[in-house]
């Protein structure tokens, strides 16, 4: 541990020494300390789920930047969050060639099944609904969307039958739609 | 993850291209390192640096990231300095449309691999990057692994290779957006000069290499540049209205657009007639259904009014609102500018309102002035080619479609319905 580290560790952590230690072993592993600083700030949302300042701060810290500087990221990249979402984030992407295959569509029956609006989260913070501008890169297996970071492609006919199922589990809303 | 994208076909005319890159059909693990010799890598390291980049330069590889520009020369221009050098490997693939590097990182880690250590031996670098897109969690897992048994092997000496995955920012694409992202800042492209070559990551000599570039490296090191000019593979993203949609690999100049329609994609969903083609993603002029014999390499798709960039092939079959499409590719650009150039970060913001507003009926005629007059105060007065980028769908609609923007106006509503299959 340097000094600033320990220095910082003095006050309480929002982060858990677990998280903390692998912090720390990743800005170990680049050529600069600061190249580090994007793949903290995912280890420290993995923990937390979104990064409000505190969070933001100890992190600056550990990594050697100012707060302005690692705030800097946390504004600009779309995967770091500044916002609690739901438990589940179903992601649906939008983009053209998605779109081409029934996208917007997938987006609507989503919105229904959960009674929400797109960027809206349940009632009772199960599961957020987002509609993405950007490409996921399997526009092969459209219309897909992204739950927890993990695809879900091909979504048509059974596949996209379960699928709805899912979600209205994972939203606690099972058996209510008609 | 089902992927009937790169199955075989069972037609038997003409004897089917062997794919050299896209080599295991079918295959949805990865290739493990049993499967796979690293022989190019021996044979390049009994070859001199300056060799093995003249064998590349030979071969006549051009750039597989968008611009094409030849990956011999650019490793020539690697000064012959002490001190560090690095190699970064753009995997951030966020062009809409392309999926071309997932497929590779997923089911080919160790060819790029090869392919990074070839390239790092020719200019001098020990340390290289691969700049993964953060959604790409498989890819980067995967690749990961595969350096890890490959590590295992002795295979990488005193090289090193890092996984470093962003976080959802298509500007990282951008090489000098990318090395900003590497270093710990707010990825926003850099003026150039300097160069990366001469000043690129960490203030040091770097070479900027897209995945696709780089799997081609070990084919050429073992079969040599004569072999490899003569074939040119190129991996063609088919995405949108086709029965078939996948990653195809075929010879640079060997098919049209309507062959690779029909033969590759089995043609256009529901028997529809094409509308047009973006041949580069989001990224370049759509081209109309005239143009469909037009060969894919890039000189013709050039000639045709477009470029052929990433080759990712979208598909718009007749029922498409092109004001729609345009609308839908402008929001990505104006949510993905940087912000660092004004007319960048304004116009793109403009250009999606007026769009929407003509989307909705909500336009008059003098929003088509409007759209290619804001188009023309971004285009060439910006920093990085995002704002060509953003300008192509609307200047190539306005141009090619009018009749259909008028309509909207005309009738107070989009004509079109649902426009999905
Ligand atoms: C906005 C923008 C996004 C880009 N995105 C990518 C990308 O995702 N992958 C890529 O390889 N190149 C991308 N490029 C091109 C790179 O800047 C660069 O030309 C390329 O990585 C060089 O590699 P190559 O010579 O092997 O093609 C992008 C360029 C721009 C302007
Ligand atoms: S052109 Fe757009 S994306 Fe590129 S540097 Fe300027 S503002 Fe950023
Ligand atoms: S457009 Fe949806 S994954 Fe590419």
């Amino acid at each position: 541990m340097n000094v600033q580290d320990q220095e910082a560790a003095g006050s309480a952590s929002p982060l858990s020494a677990a998280v903390e230690e692998r912090i720390r072993a990743e800005v170990g592993r680049y050529p600069q300390r600061r190249t580090g600083l994007l793949p903290a700030l995912k280890i420290a949302q993995e923990e937390t789920h979104f990064l409000p300042p505190p969070v933001i701060a100890r992190v600056a810290d550990m990594v050697g930047v100012s707060h302005a500087s690692a705030n800097e990221l946390v504004t600009f990249y779309s995967m770091l969050r500044t916002k609690p979402l739901g438990t589940t984030v179903v992601e649906v992407c939008a983009q053209l060639p998605c779109a081409l295959r029934g996208a917007d569509e997938l987006l609507g029956l989503l919105a229904a099944a959960l009674e929400i609006e797109p960027g809206d989260t349940t009632p009772n913070g199960a599961v957020t609904l987002l509609r993405s501008h950007e490409c996921f890169g399997a526009c092969n297996r459209a219309p897909m969307c992204v739950v927890n970071d993990e695809y879900r492609e091909n979504l048509r006919g059974k596949a996209l039958e379960a699928f709805l199922a899912e979600v209205e589990t994972a939203a606690g809303l099972e058996g209510q739609t008609s | 993850m089902s992927s009937a994208a790169t199955e075989r076909f069972d037609t038997d005319t003409p004897p089917p291209y062997q794919p050299v890159l896209l080599c295991h059909p079918g295959r949805t693990e990865p290739v493990a390192l049993d499967e796979y010799e690293y022989r190019a890598w021996r044979k390049a390291q009994e070859m001199s640096p300056e060799q093995v980049i003249e064998e590349v330069k030979g071969s006549n590889l051009k750039g597989r990231g968008g611009a094409a520009f030849p990956t011999g020369l650019k490793w020539s221009f690697v000064p012959k300095i002490e001190g560090p050098k690095y190699l970064c490997v753009n995997a951030d693939e966020s062009e809409p449309g392309t999926f071309k590097d997932r497929e590779l990182m997923e089911i080919e880690p160790h060819m790029l691999i090869e392919g990074i250590l070839i390239a790092c031996y020719s200019f001098g670098a020990r340390t290289a990057f691969v700049y993964v897109r953060g959604e790409y969690r498989t890819a980067a897992q995967r690749l990961e692994n595969a350096i890890e048994e490959a590590r295992r092997a002795g295979l990488l000496g005193d090289y090193q290779i890092l996984v470093f995955r962003g976080a959802g920012a298509y500007i990282c694409g951008e090489e000098t957006a990318l090395l900003e992202s590497l270093e710990g800042r707010r990825p926003m492209p850099r003026s150039r000069p300097p160069f990366p070559a001469v000043e690129g990551l960490y203030g040091r000599p770097s070479v900027i290499n897209n995945v696709e570039t780089l799997v081609n490296v070990p084919h050429i090191i073992n079969r040599g540049a004569e072999w490899f000019k003569a074939l040119d593979p190129k991996i063609f993203c088919l995405s949108g209205h086709v029965n078939r949609p996948g990653n195809y690999e075929r010879p640079l100049g060997s098919l049209t657009f309507r062959q690779l329609i029909d033969e590759c994609g089995q043609g256009v969903h529901g028997g529809h007639q094409v509308k047009g083609v973006l041949p580069a993603g989001a990224s370049a002029p759509i081209l109309t259904a005239d143009k469909l014999d037009t060969l894919l390499d890039y000189d013709s798709v050039r000639e045709a009014g477009s470029m052929l960039g990433s080759a990712s092939l979208i598909v718009l079959d007749e029922r498409v609102c092109m004001v729609r499409a345009a609308a839908r590719m402008v929001e990505f650009f104006r949510k993905e500018s940087c912000g660092k150039c004004t007319p960048c970060r304004e116009g793109t913001t403009w250009l999606h309102k007026v769009l929407t507003r003509l989307e909705q009926g909500q336009g008059s005629e003098a929003d088509l002035d409007l759209l290619l007059s804001l188009s023309d105060e971004i285009s060439g007065k910006v920093l990085c080619a995002l704002g060509d980028f953003a300008v192509s769908p609307v200047v190539a609609t306005v141009s090619q479609f009018r009749d259909e923007y008028l309509a909207h106006v005309r009738q107070g509503r989009c004509p079109v319905g649902s426009w999905a299959e």
